[in-house]
């Protein structure tokens, strides 16, 4: 089942109509319809070849559409989602929508097993006067279909990911110029005809094709949406993630320091103004890595970036790292929690709903103090000064003593000594060690983790990912010890304010230590496991990757 | 891919009636609905607005070795509710099987390939108890057995139970009523007694001139009666079914 879309340009839309009517095609009547195409920001349904559309006319639903075309159609009630609404010139933005919200059944269940944590966010909207049709066969089921829009107005949903639009686009959309985009709605003319081939019947679509092609339209694979998208220069593919400009290790360090830092404030712009609406978790994840990297990338930039530059920048992201820290702790906990409390017995889980409600609310509180700050004088102070002294010219930015030393030779100093750490710290950590020793080996773990990321492609992405993949097993082991003792803990201390307020009853404090039991064995059982964990990174075949990527970065 | 076959020895029971109502009430909640009319009579096709032929072959094209069921797939006047449609040719479904080889296997084989492509696959069964139903048992992850409210019904009810309890990997079987006239005080007490038994869903499906309508319109209920107490009937039954589907 494909779609083709025909554009009618300067031509004559009646003309068309009358083409169609002569083709046996029947059309309704008229209809304003707002069409939003909606993914996740990071384009997960994309990823996995679907397509989600919201269509409101004389009905309000919500159509899926996988590889092979089948259309999955939800019809809801117009209070179940977010208000949309507006004129043909001025269409209203549709909100997020959160699939977890729609009901149980086989649309939800393919919707969430792709987006998981995510909320759906609007890529744009169209607006159009639409007529539908199609072509009955010979018991009254159609054999082709077809959708006339005449364009009213486009708008780029603010969470949308961009490109320079179609360079074939009308002068309409000709909105992006050297600084972005200027605008992100336009008022249209023009119109457009869908031929939608339907199971079973290729030939009257591949026919009505061909007839509309012999007029002399251009046609375009996938229905109005989709050009519209491609029009307005709308990456459907959504956010890709931190960008991972090129380095070379030949080049002076403090370019190359300066090229990462880059990265990570696109990073960071990206995902700030979800965090601060807290979308959905995963925002504030993003903007937490692009934060510890960033602070990474300065603790490791001593001789090589100014010292001024990385004194301020070091205090500034320090206090975006310490703003943001509770509430990741809140959304990992909250969000994990049914998977937390699978072990109890259905009452034992349901006795801690209060504990649960009770740490909803304090990530909310987080939440809003995040926002407040991510929205203060003082964050727009830190990106513009960052922002500022990134955009400058390489010629422009003076560095400390090893600044012009090359990029490769700096970055494996930096990693031999992460390793170094790593693996003298880890030797000495044995079955008697205190807690305090994994933390620092955990710390140790993280910053030659952030080394390697930012700096690692420089020694070969193939060995890379062969050290990544053993040092990931370590942190996991780490993690997992240090986190379900925090967790423990929490829970105790969450169960105890409850209480405290009268919202826990008496036979919650069973459910309460069995819980923390479970997390603390679990906590005992990786303890136990460290000694494997490390000894795999630790390896002499590991060590070998190792310093053969820090050579062939400086080599 | 969830199978639900709609079954029953006894006919005119409502199968079709039930099968098309219930597939497009899933396909209006978001299910990718393919409707499978293995009844030689082709009455679900027909009721979908669909022509009653098989091409390439009729049932021996259908299920014969290196057949494909998608290249019967036809749209409908309802998005996201296809029809694979049934002839005549399906009298002879039984012998097309055995010759296919594995035939208790086949029907399971050859939905394989769809199962990426829609959610929910309704067949719609040809009375009696036959190789073909053996087959559609085999693959179906439900059972639903519309039941008219009659001593014999339920008879015939307990010899199906019977049948599916035989089985290895028994699918779920679930009943439910239909066609009730209450105004016969046995038909409402057989409701009761209905009831009571597991697996029967709490709906219950009037024996209403709309349903009948049906015929003429060639349409779910929903389409030209939505406000009826059969449409809403039917739109209750499908939720009860989806718990059970997708729990």
């Amino acid at each position: 089942m494909s779609t083709r879309t025909f554009d009618g340009g300067g031509s004559s839309l009646a003309t068309t109509i009358a083409a169609l009517e002569a083709a046996n095609i029947r059309l309704g009547p008229e209809d304003h319809v707002v069409r939003t195409s909606l993914d996740t920001f990071d384009g997960r349904l994309a990823a996995a070849g679907l397509r989600l559309e919201r269509r409101c006319g004389a009905a309000d639903v919500l159509e899926l559409r996988g590889p092979d075309g089948v259309p999955a159609r939800l019809t809801l009630p117009a209070a179940t989602l977010p208000t949309t609404g507006g004129s043909d010139a001025s269409p209203v933005r549709t909100g997020v929508l959160d699939p977890r919200d729609l009901p149980p059944g086989p649309f939800r269940s393919r919707l969430t097993t792709v987006t998981r944590e995510r909320v759906l966010v609007s890529y744009l909207t169209l607006v159009t006067r639409r007529r539908e049709g199609d072509r009955p066969g010979r018991e009254g089921a159609p054999t082709v279909a077809v959708g006339v829009d005449r364009w009213a107005s486009l708008a780029v949903g603010r969470y949308a990911t961009r490109r320079a639009p179609d360079p074939h686009a009308r002068d309409a959309l000709q909105a992006w110029t050297a600084e972005g985009w200027a605008i992100a709605a336009w008022t249209l003319e023009g119109w457009t005809l869908e031929v939608i081939e339907l199971p079973g019947h290729p030939k009257p679509a591949a026919e009505l094709v061909r007839r509309t092609t012999r007029r002399g339209l251009s046609s375009h694979e996938g229905d109005a949406l989709d050009l519209a998208l491609r029009r307005a220069g709308v990456d459907a593919g959504g956010w890709k993630g931190p960008a991972r400009t090129a380095l070379d290790r030949h080049a002076p360090a403090l370019p190359g320091y300066r090229t990462v830092l880059r990265d990570l404030l696109a990073s960071l712009e990206a995902n700030w103004q979800g965090t601060i609406e807290h979308l959905d978790s995963e925002f504030l994840h993003q903007t937490r890595i692009a934060v510890r990297r960033t602070r990474s990338v300065l603790a490791e930039g001593r001789g090589v970036l100014p010292v001024d530059v990385r004194r301020d920048q070091r205090e500034a992201f320090a206090w975006l790292g310490a703003l943001t820290g509770p509430a990741r702790d809140l959304d990992v906990y909250v969000e994990g929690w049914s998977q937390l409390t699978s072990p109890l017995p259905a009452a034992a889980a349901r006795a801690l709903d209060p504990v649960r409600d009770h740490l909803v609310a304090q990530r909310a509180a987080e939440h809003t103090t995040v926002s407040a700050a991510m929205r203060s004088e003082r964050a727009a102070a830190v990106l513009t000064a960052w922002r500022a002294w990134l955009a400058l010219s390489d010629d422009a930015v003076s560095g400390g003593r090893r600044a012009d030393h090359p990029l490769g030779e700096v970055a494996a100093t930096r990693l031999r000594e992460a390793q170094e750490q790593v693996i003298t710290d880890g030797r000495a950590i044995g079955s008697d060690s205190p807690p305090e020793a994994l933390h620092e080996l955990r710390k140790d773990a993280k910053r030659l983790r952030y080394l390697l990321e930012s700096f690692g492609p420089l020694g070969g992405r193939k060995r890379l990912r062969d050290i990544l993949g053993h040092l990931k097993l370590l942190q996991d082991n780490l993690g997992e010890f240090q986190d379900t003792q925090v967790q423990a803990d929490r829970l105790r201390s969450s169960a105890a304010e409850t209480a405290g307020a009268g919202r826990l009853a008496p036979d919650a404090d069973a459910a309460v230590e069995r819980l923390a039991g479970i997390l603390e064995a679990r906590g005992a059982a990786a303890r136990d496991d460290f000694a494997r964990c490390f000894a795999d990174y630790s390896a002499r075949r590991t060590r070998r990757t190792v310093a053969a990527l820090i050579d062939g970065m400086s080599r | 891919m969830k199978v639900l076959a709609v079954v029953s020895i006894k006919g005119g029971v409502g199968k079709t009636a039930s099968a098309v109502n219930l597939a497009y009430e899933a396909s209006r909640t978001g299910a990718r609905v393919l409707v499978w009319d293995l009844d030689a009579q082709g009455s679900a096709t027909y009721l979908l607005r669909v022509r009653q032929r098989l091409a390439g072959g009729g049932a021996h094209g259908l299920v014969a070795a290196g057949g494909e069921l998608g290249r019967h797939v036809r749209a409908t006047t309802h998005p996201g509710l296809h029809v694979l449609p049934g002839d005549l040719s399906l009298r002879f479904l039984d012998r097309e099987l055995d010759a296919a080889g594995k035939p208790r296997r086949r029907v399971g084989a050859l939905l394989r390939p769809l199962r990426a492509s829609y959610d929910l696959a309704v067949i719609d069964c040809p009375p009696g108890a036959s190789l073909a139903i053996e087959s559609v048992l085999r693959a179906a992850d439900a059972l639903l057995v519309p039941v008219v409210p009659t001593t014999l019904a339920m008879r015939t009810l307990e010899q199906f139970e019977h049948i599916v309890a035989t089985r290895r990997r028994p699918p779920t079987l679930l009943a439910h009523v239909s066609m009730l006239d209450r105004r016969k005080t046995l038909q409402r007490r057989t409701v009761e007694e209905l009831a009571a038994r597991p697996g029967t869903l709490a709906t219950v499906v009037p024996n209403a001139s709309v349903v009948e309508r049906m015929g003429p319109e060639r349409a779910p209920v929903a389409v030209f009666a939505p406000r009826s107490v059969a449409a809403a009937a039917y739109e209750r039954l499908w939720q009860e079914l989806a718990v059970q589907l997708w729990p």
